[in-house]
């Protein structure tokens, strides 16, 4: 049997960006860096390399993107997931031109400001809104209030820690 | 802490807050040793005219170190001695005593660990030493030292488990024999202690269970369950077995539920934890010795207190939470005992430990002792096997398809365009009963075509699946069971991308916990549409007229064609811009800004392309074609094309047409003038060109002002009438003027010559003037500087005169004309140097076209500037004298004329 399910297909259609022949256009290149950060003997804190990392370490994600093309870039938004073996750290996502960095629990679907809530309904069948913990977020989004001129450059950052 | 602050790399931070979380997360299982730990940011952003961007950053990979750790239990309560030891057991003198220990690799490596023996001597009364106690690894964890179970630590000296994997958990046993010395009341403190080998700060010491020696019935109690490994849907066996290894009888008690007196050996059946529902009892359970009854605990009864104050039934029901054997009164010394039943494994039960133990109660003979005696058996480890099995289907139907296999499912696009990008969203689940990183993959069974991509992505569009699992496959990462995962898969569609379809993208989910296990989805795009545009004549209305339209040009001006441009491909494109045309006619865009069907000032660059033009959009331009001069009459094609830049094979053509007028023109030239004696004949040459497009027969004309006859001949002296030519071509013609005997000397001929087209009747005419002279006088006339001038250049003029005859020649009279846009020099007018035979010259001048010669010039006449006069019409050098046959000047008379400049 041949199951047809086209009404149910989400279909997003992007404009691929042509070919250089229509001439400026903006480039975004990004990089991503991690970091382990420890404390020293002064409690004070160091950020060292963080190719590897013990269990229960913090690690901080610095994301830099610059406009290394030749028009402003428009409309910039900014995702970092938090990846498999780690957790989010409450209140370490910084805050860029004004935006706030907001929060998905759903794999990058859907995007709040913290606090994020959720419902459930309980066993007495009544609605519950819960914040989410921590643990519960997937990606950290910043969405850039105006352009981003040729040149420019965003960096955001936020931490987790391994689990 | 304040969040918005700038960290920097090194930087030094007073750290606020930082530590809540480590608290919450100590409970969770630890990440793996070498787990890779990757992240890639993706970023969306736009230009000027809404194209959407995604840009990925590198990934970051970030190694799990080891840490290491280790958990004994049961642990004791800590005093010396403690209050709750980690076990209690009574024993004869003589008997050899098992205690079973659960050791736990708390760690996120593998590690071996160094166990040894603990006493604790101070409280021990036993005759016991340190070398007495056996450390045993028991194998199968039935509580029981089967044979081959090897020793790991014997004599007091410590010895080596390991490995063992992290989180494992290893049963051990620890035994020592009581002295047949001991006496009754005596007890010894026995641990063990375990060190890892990793980190040998990691120690987990004390556990120290309790031994007393009794004179009275004491029980042994193990459990063991059979298959050591099992997978979901089958069952397990378990057995509890034990003997009375005491010095008296073990006596029954009663379960008062059911008014039944016997040792009571019960097991609280394991739970599924995924239900939370008890293991259900499979089969019919057997106790021995013979003569006892099987016992239920229903579902919902407590089990606090003394187990035979439960509510036992003799009955079984579903959802029996507990399962018991009494026997038929008392134990007797050395009496065996055992109770085997089956629990079934649910198919739905997951992954990984089950962990049972059972008790046996009995009343001894000590009336001082509280009763019951409850013995407990060792804690009995069932590994539930995993068991993969993976679904993956269209968003949010990862079970859809066919069963049993599941691999049918399609979601389908209708139709996609050139150049754009499809997302398919696509639902992973988890069927298996253990975490799986499930692995995705194109399979070869798919028809995607070559130069498209195919690319996975999470559920958040940007960021690429990553290979967490490190095998070599983009993953989703790891899925509990019975959960989904969405995930995207992107098709690519070039811009060159041909009509076609349908387009499979065969996407499969593989199991890493066991590759063999995956299922298939289709991600289907139907159809793809190439590139598309329709170029026609301009409307003015959204859409476009393909009729083809026909201008009316003349040679040698410009037409303009307003066109349309319409992309009606699904995707924004860009157009290059072509003609075919006439040889030697050239055809330049521009692009109508303001739409209006008209080149206008600010639109007058040339483009060679259009666009980008958004998929549906239209832009309006211009192309202008210019038709060469001398081009033939009639119709011409003009076809324009408009290429799509994404896929150059397609374009769209208006196939225009111009109609170059009949436009017939002549020219004759030059006007000529000479001199001429009475009786003779003068010859002037004009050059006759068709500057028309059409070929015709000129016909030649004169009229004379003097009636006088006129005649033509081609350059080979052949008289005519006419001449035939195509356009542009020129053939010079010969007026001959015939002039009668007897006209007076000085006698003036304008005769107009007239070319006129005999089809055509395009006309032009020239003016020969002829001046008669006497006799055989030859005048030749010059200017100096010769050639174009500017205005204000002064010319002089003069004329030599020769007399090619034999006879004298007398009353000889020069008449010159000041030329048009020409003024006299006052004063200029010279005789030159006079020849033979003439002894003077006079010079007169008129200012009426020499009808009167008695003007006299003077500065400023007639308007014009200083030194000229711009009254005079005409001058006449009056000779005196007679000029000799073959005599003529050298440097004859000349005057001076401006152009006028003002």
């Amino acid at each position: 049997m041949r199951r047809s399910l086209s009404a149910a297909v989400l279909v997003v259609v992007l404009a691929v960006a042509s070919s250089a022949a229509f001439g400026q256009e903006p480039k975004l290149v990004g990089e991503m860096e991690a970091q382990k950060i420890v404390l020293d003997g002064e409690n004070h804190e160091i950020a060292v390399p963080a190719d590897r990392v013990y269990p229960r370490d913090t690690v901080e994600y610095t994301l830099r993107y610059r406009n290394s093309g030749t028009a402003p870039a428009s409309g910039v938004s900014l995702v970092g997931p938090i990846p498999q073996g780690t957790a989010f750290l409450d209140e370490s996502a910084t805050e860029v031109r004004g935006a706030t960095p907001l929060f998905s629990i759903d794999g990058g679907k859907t995007y709040r400001e913290a606090p994020v809530t959720y419902v459930v309904v309980n066993e007495h069948g009544e609605r519950e809104i819960r914040n989410a913990t921590p643990e519960m977020i997937t990606h950290v989004k910043w969405m850039i209030n105006g352009a981003l001129d040729i040149g420019q450059e965003l960096t955001v950052s936020y931490r987790v820690q391994v689990k | 802490m304040d969040m918005t602050m700038k960290r920097l790399s090194g930087s030094l931070l007073p750290v606020l807050v930082l530590g809540v979380m480590l608290v919450s997360m100590a409970a969770h299982a630890q990440t793996p040793a070498g787990t890779t730990i990757r992240n890639q940011a993706s970023a969306t952003f736009e230009d000027l005219i809404g194209n959407t961007y995604m840009a990925t950053s590198n990934e970051v990979t970030t190694v799990v170190l080891p840490v290491y750790g280790v958990s004994v239990l049961p642990d004791d309560s800590g005093e010396n001695p403690p209050l709750v030891p980690a076990m209690s057991q009574n024993a004869i003198p003589g008997q050899t005593v098992y205690y079973s220990y659960m050791m736990t690799n708390t760690g996120n490596d593998v590690d071996t660990y160094s166990l040894e023996p603990l006493l604790d001597a101070v409280n021990t009364t036993m005759t016991l030493g340190i070398g007495d106690i056996t450390i045993y690894h028991d194998v199968n964890g039935n509580g029981v030292l089967d044979g081959g179970e090897p020793v790991i630590s014997a004599g007091g000296v410590p010895g080596n488990l390991g490995p063992v994997n992290a989180g494992a958990t290893v049963s051990l046993l620890v035994s020592c024999q009581v002295p047949g010395t001991a006496s009754a009341g005596e007890v010894a403190y026995v641990g063990m202690q375990a060190t890892s080998a990793g980190d040998p700060a990691q120690i987990d010491t004390r556990n120290y269970h309790l031994t007393t020696v009794v004179a009275d019935a004491t029980l042994t109690a193990s459990m063991s369950g059979l298959p050591a490994n099992v997978d979901p849907g089958n069952t397990v066996t378990y057995t509890i077995s034990g003997a009375n290894v005491g010095s008296d009888i073990a006596h029954g008690v009663t379960g008062a539920s059911v008014g039944l007196t016997g040792v009571l050996i019960h097991d609280i059946l394991p739970v599924n934890p995924s239900t939370s529902q008890p293991l259900a009892l499979s089969g019919a359970p057997a106790g021995a010795p013979a003569g006892g009854t099987v016992l239920y605990l229903p579902t919902g009864s407590p089990t606090a207190g003394s187990p035979e104050t439960w509510a036992w039934s003799a009955a079984a029901a579903a959802g029996d939470i507990a399962i018991a054997y009494i026997t038929n009164g008392d134990l007797a010394i050395g009496q065996n005992y055992s109770f085997t039943y089956d629990l079934a494994v649910p198919a739905d039960m997951p992954a990984g430990i089950i962990n049972n133990d059972g008790a046996v109660a009995f009343i001894d003979n000590n009336v001082a002792t509280p009763d019951p005696t409850i013995v407990t058996t060792n804690n009995t480890q069932i590994n539930v096997n995993v068991l993969a099995d993976i679904l993956v289907g269209p968003n949010g139907v990862p079970g859809a398809g066919t069963p049993p296999l599941y691999n049918d499912d399609v979601q389908a696009v209708a139709l996609a365009y050139a150049n754009t990008t499809v997302d398919f969203v696509n639902t992973v689940q988890n069927d298996g009963n253990a975490v799986d990183e499930i692995n995705i993959t194109l399979n070869p069974a798919s028809t995607i075509p070559g130069g498209w991509s195919v690319q996975f992505f999470r559920s958040d569009g940007v960021t690429p699946l990553a290979d967490t699992g490190a095998d070599g496959i983009p993953d989703v990462g790891l899925v509990n069971p019975g959960a989904t995962r969405d995930f995207i898969v992107r098709i690519i569609i070039p811009g060159a991308a041909a009509a076609g379809g349908p387009y499979l993208a065969v996407v499969e989910a593989i199991s890493a916990n066991n590759p063999a296990v995956s299922n298939l989805t289709t991600d289907e795009i139907t159809q793809v549409n190439p590139a598309a545009v329709d170029i026609g004549n301009y409307d003015g209305v959204p859409g476009t007229n393909n009729v083809p339209v026909n201008q009316n040009a003349d040679p040698g001006v410009d037409v303009d064609f307003a066109l349309d441009v319409i992309n009606t491909g699904g995707s924004i494109d860009s157009y290059s811009l072509s003609s075919a045309v006439p040889g030697g006619w050239t055809v330049t865009f521009y692009e109508d800004t303001n739409g209006n069907g008209v080149l206008d000032v600010p639109e007058l660059t040339p483009i060679a392309s259009i666009g980008p033009v958004a998929a549906g959009g239209e832009v309006n331009i211009i192309a202008r074609v210019s038709v060469p001069g001398g081009e033939a009459p009639g119709v011409n094609n003009t076809t324009f094309r408009a290429t799509s830049q994404n896929n150059p094979a397609i374009f769209d053509e208006i196939a225009n047409t111009v109609t170059v007028n009949t436009a017939a023109s002549v020219t004759i030239v030059p006007d000529r003038n000479g001199t001429a004696t009475a009786g003779g004949t003068i010859r002037y040459t004009h050059t006759v060109t068709n500057t028309g497009n059409v070929s015709d027969t000129f016909l030649l004309s004169f009229v004379s002002s003097n009636g006088w006859g006129y005649s033509f001949f081609d350059l080979l002296n052949n008289p005519i009438a006419s001449v035939i030519l195509n356009p542009g071509v020129s053939e010079d013609v010969v007026v001959q003027v015939s002039i009668p005997g007897g006209v007076p000397i000085g006698t003036v001929e304008t005769g107009t010559i007239t070319v006129t087209g005999q089809a055509t009747a395009a006309t032009d005419n020239a003016i020969d003037v002829t001046t008669i002279v006497a006799g055989n006088l030859v005048l030749t006339k010059s200017v100096i500087p010769a050639g174009n001038q500017l205005p204000g250049t002064e010319l002089t003029y003069r004329t030599d005169y020769s007399n090619v005859g034999t006879a004298g020649l007398t009353t000889i009279v020069l008449y010159d004309a000041i030329p048009a846009w020409t003024q006299y020099r006052v004063g200029s007018a010279s005789v030159g140097t006079l020849a033979p035979g003439i002894v003077g010259i006079t010079i007169e001048f008129s200012d009426d076209g020499g009808t009167t010669w008695v003007y006299v010039p003077v500065s400023g006449g007639g308007g014009a500037p200083v030194n000229f006069d711009a009254n005079v019409t005409n001058i006449r050098w009056v000779f005196n004298g007679t000029l000799a046959g073959g005599a003529g000047s050298v440097d004859g008379p000349s005057f001076i004329a401006r152009i006028i400049a003002e």
